[in-house]
C-alpha cells in the first residue's frame, strides 16, 4: 500500500515538473491602487526571474476576498499576505501554505500591530472616537486594533466610529490629516510616521510575519522548493539594497506560529460604521 | 540591336535617372516639410503645456506665500530642535494636505518642501519619507536654496523624475527653504493626448536622471529603453503610460522598426536634438518624433518619443508612386515610339537606298523638286553636271531651271511670267514642247524631254530624257523646212508658223513690230546680164549684208524671188526709218562680187494692235510699191 502511494507521489511530482509553470502570478497586498504595492517587490521578483528563468506577472486585487477567489480559480500562484488573511485563506482554500516570512526592521520575522495618533490630538474617552482601519481581513485591522483598544484603553471598538481605509499607510495618513483620532497599522509602517508627529500609543505582542503564500495547486512542490531556496539564499548585501519589506531578508515560514492565532472571523465586520 | 536604339535607351535611362532623382528629392522635401510642421505642432503644444504648468506652479507658490500659518511653521521648523521638527512637519502636513489634494487634481504629482539646508522636509506624495539630503543630487534645490532663484525644467530625483518648478521660500526677507511642484510625465502625456491626435508618448530618460539618481531600492522603477544603454523608461509594472504603450500593437511594431534601424537612429540620438522618423508600416503612414527634453541646466535629460499616425506620408507616397509610374510609362512609350520610328526610318532608308539604286540605274536624269529647289537627284544628274553632291549644286543654284538654255526652240524661264512656277507651265505643255536644253560638263548642249509627275504634295518627280540626237535631226529637218535653201534666210513657212508668237513676244516686250518688205531694184537685169548663178550669189551676199547690219532679234525672211521681209523690233516710226535708211545705204555702198553695186527699195509698216497681220503686210507691200514707183532705192513707211 505504501509503495502504491509512493508511486503515485512520484508520478504526481514528475507530472508537476513536466507541466511546471513558466509564468508565476504574483499579487501584493490588496490596495485601491495596486500598482503602488508592487514597487517594493520589483527587485526581489526581478532577482527570482533572473535566477529561475521564469516570468513573474503582477495580479492586482482590491481586497482579500478577491485574493481568495484568485487562489481558487488558479489566477494567483503567490501572494504577499499577513497572518490573518493567510488563516482566512486557509480556512476557505486548503491548497495553500506560507513559503517564506519577511524579517522586520528588528531583524525578526515576527511583527507587531500598533495604535498610532497625532501627538497633539487628545483621546477623550467620554466622546465617540474615530478609528482608521486597514482592511477587514488585515491582521492589524479590526482584529488587532480592537484588542489593543480594549487592552490599553478599555475602549470597545464596536461602540466607536471606524472605517476601513484599505491600507496601513492610508490609515496613518488620514489620521495625520485629522480625519481620525487613532490609526491601527503594522509597526514597521507606523514607525516612519513618527517623523510627522505621529506617536505609537499601543503595541501588540509579536505576530507571525508577513509571508509569501503559495498556491500548491498551481505550483509544483519542486518549483516551490526552488523559489524558497533562491529566496532564502539571497546574499545580505543584495537584499539590503532593495528597500521596503524585502530589504531585511526572509526566513522559512513556520506553520506553528499561525496555528497559535485563534481568530473569530464572524466577529470581524466586513464594513466600517462611518462614511 | 541597332546602335540608334541602344543610344536612345541609354539617353532615356539617363533622363529617367535624372527625373527620378528630381522626383525623389521633391518627395523627400514634401515629407520633410510635413514632418517639420508636425514636429513644430508637437513642440508648440509641449511648450504650451509646460508653460501652463509653470504659471499654475507660480500661482500655487504665491498662494503659499500668502499663507502666514504655513510660513510660520516653516520658520519654526528652521529653528526647531530635532525632536520638535516631527510635530511641526505633521502640523504642516495637516495644514496643507487639502491644498495638495487640489493640486493632485490639477496633475501636480509632487508637492515637496525642502529645508534651507537642502534636505527633504516634507513630501506630500510620500510623507513618511523625509530628512534625506537632496542638495547634492538635485541641481534645482541647490540653486533655489543657495542662489535663491526659481528653477524649472525636467529633473531626476530620489524617487521619480519629473518636470520640476522649484521656488525658494523667502518670507519677510528670510530664507526658509524651498518648495517644488512637480508634474509627472503622465500628466504631460495626458495633456498632449487631449490636444494632438497621437498613438502614445513614451519618456526615455537619460540614465543619469533616472537609474543613477533614484534611491538604490527604486532602481527597479526603471527598465532599459530600446534606444540604448544610456536611456531608461519607467517600469511598465508601475507606470500606466508605459504599460498602455505595451498593449498597443502598432507601437510595438514601431518599436521593432526603431530596433531594426537603431544603427542609423543612434547617430541622431547622440546629437541629443529633436528629430523625426516618418515611416510606412503595413501601408499606413506613421510619424515618430524624438523630442529633446531639457533639464534645469538646459541640457539634454530625456527623449520624449511621440508615436502618431501620419496619413500624409502614404498620400505623398501614393502621389509620387503615380508620378513614377507615369514617368516610367512615358519613358517606355517614348522608347517604344523611338523603336517604331527608328524601324520605319531604317526601312525608309533601305527603300531610299533601293530607290536611289533604281534611279541611278535610269538612263534619264531624275530629280525631286518643288520647282524652286531640288531635294533629290540621281547619279545621272551629277554625271551630267560633273558634280559630287546635291549640296555642291545647291551652292550656286536653287533650281534646275536655272540651267535651261534660253533658246526659243526650247522651254526656258523667259517664256513664263515671274509669278508662275515653271513646273506648272511645263506640265501643261504638250510633250513636243516640254523640251529644255542644258549645257553638260563638256559644254555640249543637250536637249531633254521633260516629264513631270507628282511625288507628294508640292514635290514632283522630274525625268529628263536626253533627246539630243533626235533633236539634232529634228532641228536639221526644221532648218530645211523653215529656211530658204539658197540664202538660208527664213522662208514664208517660218513666218506662217511663228508670226503669232512673235507678235505676243513683241507685245510683251512693249516694243513695236515693224514689217519691212525689201526688194532688189532691177534684179531681172542682173539675171539677164550676169546669169541666174550670179543672181543667186547676189541674193546670198545680200542676205549676208543684211545679217551683218541687223540686230540679233531682227528676223529676215525670203519672201519670194528677190523680195525679202524683215521683222524689226522698234520703238518709233522715226527710229524705224533711220534703221531702214541705214540698211538701204549699207546695201547701196556694198561692193557685190561681179555686179559690184545694187540698190534696194524698202516699204515698211508698223503692226497695229489687234489687226490681222495680213493687213500689216499689205501696207508694207503698198509702201514698197510706193518706193518702187517713186524712183526706187528708197525707204517708205506707211
Amino acid at each position: 500500500m505504501k509503495r502504491r502511494y509512493l508511486l503515485i507521489l512520484i508520478l504526481v511530482s514528475v507530472v508537476q515538473s513536466v507541466f511546471a509553470k513558466d509564468v508565476i502570478n504574483f499579487t501584493p497586498l490588496p490596495l485601491k491602487k495596486g500598482i503602488q504595492n508592487i514597487e517594493e517587490f520589483l527587485p526581489m521578483n526581478g532577482y527570482l526571474q533572473e535566477r529561475l528563468n521564469i516570468d513573474i506577472k503582477y495580479v492586482y486585487k482590491q481586497d482579500y476576498a478577491d485574493i481568495i477567489k484568485g487562489f481558487k480559480d488558479g489566477s494567483i500562484d503567490i501572494a504577499y499576505l499577513g497572518p490573518l488573511p493567510y488563516i482566512y485563506l486557509k480556512k476557505h482554500y486548503k491548497y495553500t501554505m506560507p513559503m517564506v516570512t519577511f524579517n522586520q526592521s528588528n531583524g525578526e520575522s515576527s511583527y507587531k500591530c500598533v495604535l498610532s495618533k497625532f501627538k497633539e490630538d487628545k483621546v477623550d474617552r467620554s466622546k465617540t472616537i474615530k478609528i482608521a482601519l486597514t482592511q477587514p481581513l488585515s491582521t492589524c485591522g479590526y482584529y488587532m486594533t480592537s484588542i489593543l483598544l480594549q487592552e490599553h484603553f478599555g475602549i470597545d471598538i464596536s461602540q466607536q466610529m471606524y472605517k476601513y481605509t484599505m491600507s496601513h499607510s492610508n490609515a496613518l495618513i488620514q489620521t495625520l490629516e485629522g480625519r481620525f483620532l487613532i490609526a491601527g497599522a503594522k509597526d514597521t509602517i507606523a514607525k516612519p510616521y513618527e517623523s510627522l508627529g505621529m506617536e505609537i500609543i499601543a503595541t501588540s505582542r509579536s505576530l507571525p510575519g508577513f509571508s509569501l503564500v503559495v498556491n500548491t495547486k498551481t505550483l509544483s512542490t519542486k518549483q516551490i522548493d526552488e523559489i524558497r531556496n533562491v529566496l532564502l539564499s539571497i546574499p545580505k548585501d543584495i537584499y539590503k539594497s532593495w528597500g521596503g519589506v524585502t530589504s531585511r531578508g526572509m526566513v522559512e515560514s513556520s506553520y506553528k506560529e499561525y496555528e497559535k492565532l485563534k481568530i473569530d472571523f464572524d466577529a470581524i465586520p466586513l464594513r466600517g460604521n462611518m462614511r | 540591336m541597332r546602335r540608334d536604339i541602344i543610344v536612345s535607351a541609354l539617353l532615356l535611362s539617363i533622363f529617367a535617372f535624372v527625373i527620378y532623382g528630381f522626383l525623389h528629392d521633391a518627395k523627400e522635401k514634401d515629407i520633410e516639410r510635413l514632418t517639420s510642421k508636425s514636429m513644430q505642432m508637437i513642440l508648440t503644444s509641449y511648450n504650451s503645456i509646460i508653460n501652463t504648468y509653470k504659471i499654475s506652479a507660480q500661482k500655487d507658490m504665491n498662494s503659499l506665500l500668502e499663507n502666514s500659518d504655513a510660513m510660520q511653521l516653516l520658520r519654526e521648523f528652521k529653528y526647531a530642535s530635532e525632536s520638535d521638527k516631527s510635530i511641526i512637519r505633521g502640523r504642516l502636513y495637516r495644514l496643507l494636505y487639502k491644498k495638495y489634494y487640489q493640486m493632485k487634481k490639477l496633475n501636480i504629482r509632487q508637492f515637496h518642501f525642502h529645508t534651507h539646508e537642502g534636505k527633504s522636509l516634507l513630501r506630500f506624495h510620500k510623507p513618511a519619507r523625509n530628512g534625506d539630503f537632496l542638495i547634492d543630487i538635485r541641481e534645482s534645490i541647490k540653486v533655489a536654496n543657495q542662489q535663491h532663484k526659481i528653477v524649472s525644467g525636467f529633473e531626476g530625483g530620489r524617487i521619480y523624475p519629473g518636470f520640476r518648478y522649484v521656488f525658494p521660500i523667502i518670507y519677510n526677507g528670510e530664507h526658509l527653504g524651498s518648495v517644488e511642484f512637480s508634474i509627472a510625465f503622465e500628466s504631460i502625456e495626458r495633456e498632449l493626448g487631449s490636444v494632438l491626435p497621437s498613438l502614445g508618448y513614451q519618456l526615455n530618460l537619460s540614465k543619469n536622471v533616472s537609474y543613477d539618481r533614484v534611491f538604490l531600492w527604486h532602481r527597479d522603477y526603471f527598465i532599459k529603453s530600446i534606444l540604448s544603454h544610456n536611456y531608461y523608461i519607467e517600469n511598465p509594472e508601475i507606470s500606466l503610460v508605459t504599460k498602455k504603450l505595451q498593449n498597443i500593437t502598432i507601437i510595438q511594431r514601431l518599436e521593432e522598426y526603431i530596433q531594426k534601424n537603431l544603427s542609423s537612429i543612434s547617430e541622431k540620438i547622440e546629437t541629443q536634438q529633436n528629430f523625426s522618423i516618418p515611416t510606412v508600416i503595413a501601408d499606413a503612414g506613421y510619424m515618430i518624433h524624438f523630442i529633446d527634453i531639457k533639464n534645469t541646466k538646459n541640457m539634454h535629460a530625456a527623449y520624449m518619443i511621440s508615436y502618431s499616425k501620419f496619413d500624409e506620408l502614404t498620400e505623398i507616397n501614393d502621389k509620387y508612386t503615380i508620378f513614377f509610374i507615369l514617368l516610367y510609362t512615358a519613358i517606355f512609350m517614348i522608347f517604344l515610339l523611338i523603336v517604331i520610328v527608328s524601324n520605319q526610318l531604317h526601312n525608309l532608308s533601305l527603300q531610299k537606298e533601293n530607290l536611289q539604286h533604281l534611279l541611278n540605274q535610269q538612263e534619264n536624269i531624275v530629280i525631286l523638286s518643288s520647282g524652286t529647289t531640288i531635294t533629290y537627284a540621281n547619279q545621272k544628274f551629277f554625271d551630267f553636271f560633273n558634280l559630287n553632291s546635291l549640296d555642291e549644286f545647291l551652292l550656286k543654284n536653287n533650281c534646275v531651271c536655272e540651267k535651261f538654255i534660253k533658246d526659243d526652240r526650247f522651254f526656258h524661264l523667259d517664256k513664263i511670267k515671274d509669278d508662275e512656277n515653271w513646273l506648272d507651265i511645263i506640265r501643261k505643255l504638250p510633250q513636243s514642247q516640254s523640251i529644255v536644253a542644258m549645257m553638260g560638263k563638256n559644254l555640249e548642249l543637250h536637249s531633254f524631254s521633260v516629264s513631270v509627275n507628282i511625288y507628294e504634295h508640292n514635290i514632283y518627280i522630274l525625268s529628263f530624257a536626253d533627246i539630243s540626237d533626235t533633236m539634232v535631226e529634228q532641228i536639221k529637218l526644221q532648218e530645211k523646212t523653215l529656211h530658204d535653201k539658197l540664202t538660208h534666210a527664213y522662208n514664208r513657212e517660218y513666218f506662217e508658223q511663228n508670226i503669232d508668237q512673235i507678235i505676243i513676244d513683241y507685245t510683251k516686250a512693249g516694243t513695236l513690230l515693224a514689217l519691212t518688205m525689201l526688194d532688189i531694184d532691177f534684179f531681172k537685169k542682173v539675171n539677164d546680164t550676169f546669169g541666174h548663178d550670179i543672181g543667186d550669189v547676189v541674193l546670198q551676199e545680200l542676205v549676208k549684208v543684211i545679217g551683218d547690219y541687223s540686230r540679233d532679234d531682227d528676223i529676215l525672211i525670203r519672201w519670194g524671188g528677190e523680195e525679202f521681209l524683215i521683222i524689226f523690233k522698234v520703238h518709233s516710226k522715226n527710229g524705224l526709218f533711220i534703221a531702214l535708211e541705214n540698211l538701204r545705204q549699207s546695201i547701196e555702198k556694198h561692193a557685190f562680187d561681179t555686179v559690184e553695186h545694187i540698190t534696194c527699195s524698202l516699204g515698211s509698216s508698223i503692226y497695229r494692235e489687234g489687226e490681222m497681220i495680213k493687213s500689216t503686210i499689205k501696207r508694207a507691200d503698198k509702201a514698197l510699191y510706193t518706193a518702187k514707183n517713186s524712183g526706187r532705192n528708197k525707204v517708205v513707211i506707211l
